[in-house]
């Protein structure tokens, strides 16, 4: 990962898919995500000119995590869950049978189900660990927790999707 | 008599033992689990203050991230970092914050394991925040369930402040918590505010500035161990319930000051305004802290012209 | 106790060398371990196979207007004269006038403080004692 001061731009178009699936991962609501990913990108702009170099991922996942709480608190929704978006799940050549579709979806709803039951500590270190990728010590760095901590809320958020997801 | 019956049963439920063996994990590692335990119980608070001694006992059950706390016929359920109050009419509201930083561990402070004891019968390791030779909070965390079955903190001189303990424990709980129907919805939105307050007082650091009650401004001070709120408006605040509170004099200046179990609160003028300061900090810190924050002056009536005129 | 929190960190390679060897031998013995890391396993691939998603097309540019939530005090601007007028009018006003109080619950102030407290985790060396107040406050309302 490059350490340099990245425009704007880059950011934009590197991060913001991810930081759309984090904030969608973690509320299963599209709009929700749209917006949250709008805010943070914003608070990334203005935070880029006073960016000291240092681990630029971790301080990335610090400003979204924090922005996402914020952002959800302002609006005390409760998530919904609709259908997963099935955008770029299949690629076009390779047709699944109708089964192999169903079971597909059916897994994924159950598993955004399972997230969102999860407590916020737990399904926030899954997220960024399981669909962003990021390393326990990153992960560690946006949450302000020692590593420990982090280990512990994503073995104990993995156990309780098991028993939820069946 | 009941009264005395608690205390004696705090007082002789702490023994310290000589040998520590070291464990590798950090003060947060404790809480952290501590936040996990599940468990209900009933939890005593004493107080020694100025005032006198002040207990509250309070009925806290604790569950995945969720904690329902009793009293007096009411209720309180702290659930995603928000709270829902149910007063004893049945009355509800919602208050939540936004806040962008966490509280982290001020430098001063350092932690050691010392070993294991038990209280109420069970067996607890007890962990010590030291800031330098003094032992500023002990806890004991239950071994069982990891719950936090007992702290005292002491004051800057060693004499202790508070002791908080549970008194009847048991583990694991069943928590329902009911979807209110809603009287009132408080949300506090944060704001960047060009009201003067210090963003670093007594080695607490401010974290957040937001709307408080009847559009005052509140900032909330932590140095990851205690945490305070300064509510500032630009008139002399008249806290309800404070009048027969007694005005007190802290290094050298007036203020008017109210204890309840576990919490500070002060009330004074400055020249800038009223304010109030609420808080769990043990004696010596509320001086400290004080020190640090608007003092207590008189506002006169070209003060008053200044401020309608330029605001 | 913590041979559970390892499982997990295994799979995602963020063990040292030398907890990943004291894991196998662990799990060599433990059947309880065993079914566990199968539980965690399942679970891990559960959440990794969740496709990623494209954001919605009208997303970028991402210049929208955000609510700013700033209050600035109003810059004092006023001729000499004019601010001399008025020095007069009001000051003879707030001589008459008493000045005036705001009154504030002391329910209000605890929730405010309550409310933030609580956000950072549990409550500990404060006690829960606080909530107590909280209650109080309310039901006085």
């Amino acid at each position: 990962m490059p350490d340099v001061p990245l425009t704007w731009e880059e950011v934009a178009r590197s991060y913001g898919r991810k930081i759309y699936n984090f904030a969608y991962r973690l509320t299963a609501n599209t709009d929700d995500a749209a917006d949250l990913t709008q805010e943070v990108l914003l608070r990334v702009k203005r935070g880029l000119a006073s960016y000291e170099p240092g681990s630029f991922e971790g301080w990335l996942w610090r400003i979204t995590r924090n922005a996402f709480l914020d952002e959800v608190r302002r609006r005390q929704r409760r998530p919904t869950v609709p259908l997963p978006d099935r955008d770029d799940r299949f690629h076009p050549g390779s047709t699944p049978s109708p089964d192999e579709v169903l079971a597909a979806i059916r897994l994924d709803e159950n598993t955004q189900n399972a997230l969102l039951k999860l407590p916020y500590e737990f399904r926030e270190a899954v997220v960024m660990c399981d669909v962003i990728g990021l390393s326990y010590e990153e992960i560690a760095a946006a949450c302000g927790v020692p590593v420990g901590t982090v280990r512990s809320r994503i073995h104990r958020g993995r156990r309780q999707l098991r028993e939820l997801i069946g | 008599m009941r009264r005395m019956s608690i205390v004696l049963v705090l007082v002789a439920g702490l023994v310290i033992p000589v040998a520590a063996p070291a464990l590798a994990q950090s003060l947060e590692e404790w809480l952290e689990r501590a936040a996990d335990a599940e468990f209900e119980g009933r939890q005593v608070t004493i107080c020694d203050t100025p005032d006198g001694r002040l207990t509250e006992a309070v009925d806290v059950a604790q569950q995945n991230r969720v904690i329902v706390v009793r009293a007096l016929g009411g209720e309180v359920v702290i659930r995603s970092g928000s709270v829902m109050t149910t007063g004893v009419d049945g009355a509800t509201s919602i208050s939540s914050v936004d806040s962008s930083s966490s509280a982290l561990l001020a430098d001063r402070y350092s932690s050691e394991v010392r070993g294991r004891s038990t209280v109420i019968n069970r067996a607890v390791d007890l962990v010590e925040v030291l800031e330098g030779d003094l032992v500023r909070v002990r806890y004991a965390f239950d071994l069982n369930t990891g719950a936090v079955l007992r702290s005292d903190v002491n004051n800057g001189d060693g004499s202790l402040y508070c002791t908080t303990q549970f008194v009847e424990f048991r583990p694991n709980a069943d928590i329902a918590v009911a979807e209110p129907s809603t009287t009132r919805e408080l949300l506090l939105t944060a704001l960047s505010s060009d009201v003067s307050l210090p963003t670093e007082v007594a080695g607490f650091a401010q974290l957040d500035m937001y709307e408080g009650p009847q559009g005052s401004t509140a900032a909330f001070y932590s140095d990851g161990i205690f945490s305070f709120t300064v509510i500032v408006a630009d008139r002399k605040i008249a806290v309800s319930d404070l009048s027969d509170a007694p005005q007190v004099k802290v290094h050298d200046r007036d203020y008017v000051r109210r204890f309840s179990a576990g919490q500070v609160l002060f009330s004074w003028e400055s020249a800038d305004g009223g304010l109030v300061m609420i808080g769990d900090l043990p004696l010596d810190l509320q001086g400290a802290v004080l020190d640090g924050l608007p003092q207590p002056g008189a506002t006169g009536f070209l003060l008053r012209m200044w401020r309608l005129i330029f605001r | 106790m913590h041979s559970g929190e390892l499982i997990s960190a295994y799979l995602d390679g963020e063990l040292s060398r030398a907890e990943e060897l004291e894991l196998v031998v662990h799990l060599e013995g433990c059947v309880a371990c065993r079914m566990d890391l199968a539980d965690v396993q399942s679970a891990r691939s559960a959440v990794r196979s969740l496709p990623i998603l494209d954001a919605p097309g009208w997303l970028w540019p991402a210049d929208a207007a955000r609510r700013q939530v700033v209050r600035k005090r109003p810059a004092a601007v006023m001729a000499a004269a004019t601010a001399a007028l008025l020095v007069m009018v009001i000051g003879l006003a707030t001589w008459l006038a008493p000045s005036p109080v705001l009154e504030m619950e002391y329910a209000d102030i605890a929730v405010t403080h309550g409310a933030r407290v609580v956000q950072d985790g549990t409550p500990t060396s404060g006690g829960l004692a606080e909530m107590a107040t909280l209650i109080r406050g309310v039901g006085a309302e």
